[in-house]
């Protein structure tokens, strides 16, 4: 009773230790509980604290820059890619003063197509940018193998492809827009222009981001790791 | 998981608390509960080894195998 009443009156201290180790190991030895106390007392920590907070990096603190700059840049790009649509789209509905002043030359439906094409560009580009913004954040917080990167790589494979296929088809629909309305220069064509470098980007952004997913559920396995 | 931790006992009969274990191993106080709850999924020799070394005791007494009647079913259910 003794011996727990001191061990309660200076728990802090690493004479505490050895009264605890007279009290709960009767067969230790003096030698071995002189070497205990010395180990006790060099102990030093296994592994750095999780919970300090890291200091961003210069690189990532100007790619944040960066990439809200490119955010605002790709909003106002939108705004006047909204205002081109409306002013076609009300050119097209009758409008007369902007059909006979503005669109003389240009066939408006084209400019609706073209326009429409561009805010769903900017648009995927606004969610890739998002999501970049999201995971330069993990970045900056300092664990950035998260599984919500892992699905954010995902959504901007994803955009970069769905852009693409309409970027194609918005290209086929005006080409063969513009070769109708010019039915006699045989020069031009319906084309179709596939970019290969694109599709590859895409395809190795898959790569990318299923190898991201394994490398987040080793990590969530490493943070249960004791 | 049959494998349980029996930290909470050996704690117990060393009459000490898990924050002093915490600093006395250098483990963070989160991830020793995460030990203690049994949510680890892993242990590092070297943690083992320092947790014997201020426990004063062997893995056994840390570690005990204890077969669950579900295990078949978990097994087979990860497969």
């Amino acid at each position: 009773m003794l011996f727990i009443y001191t061990y309660h009156i200076c728990k802090n201290s690493d004479l505490t230790l050895l009264f605890t180790l007279l009290l709960f190991n009767d067969k230790i030895t003096l030698v071995q509980i002189e070497r205990r106390a010395k180990t006790i007392m060099t102990v030093e920590p296994l592994y750095s604290d999780d919970t300090a907070p890291s200091v961003p990096s210069r690189s990532t603190v100007f790619l944040q820059g960066l990439i809200t700059f490119l955010w605002w840049a790709a909003w106002a790009v939108l705004a006047v890619f909204i205002i081109v649509f409306l002013t076609a789209s009300l050119a097209l509905a009758g409008v007369e003063p902007l059909k006979n002043q503005l669109f003389t030359e240009i066939n408006p439906v084209a400019v609706i197509v073209s326009s429409m094409s561009m805010i769903i560009g900017v648009g995927a580009f606004l969610i890739i940018l998002k999501q970049l913004r999201a995971i330069c954040q993990t970045l900056v917080i300092g664990d950035p193998f998260v599984p919500q990167n892992a699905q954010r790589l995902r959504i901007i494979w994803i955009a970069v492809a769905a852009a693409e296929v309409l970027r194609l088809l918005s290209g086929f629909f005006l080409s063969s827009l513009m070769t109708n309305g010019i039915a006699a220069q045989n020069n031009t064509v319906v084309s179709l222009d596939l970019r290969i470098s694109v599709w590859f980007l895409v395809f190795a952004f898959i790569i990318f981001a299923e190898v991201f997913r394994e490398g987040t559920r080793l990590r969530q396995e490493q943070k249960l790791t004791v | 998981m049959a494998i349980h931790v029996n930290l909470d006992r050996v704690l117990v009969d060393r009459r000490m608390s898990l924050t002093e274990l915490a600093d006395r191993v250098g483990i963070t106080l989160a991830n020793l509960s995460i030990l203690k709850t049994g949510k680890a999924r892993a242990v590092r020799f070297s943690t083992l080894n320092a947790l014997c070394r201020e426990l004063n005791c062997q893995p056994a007494d840390l570690l005990v195998y204890a077969p669950d009647e579900n295990e078949d079913s978990e097994i087979k259910a990860a497969e």
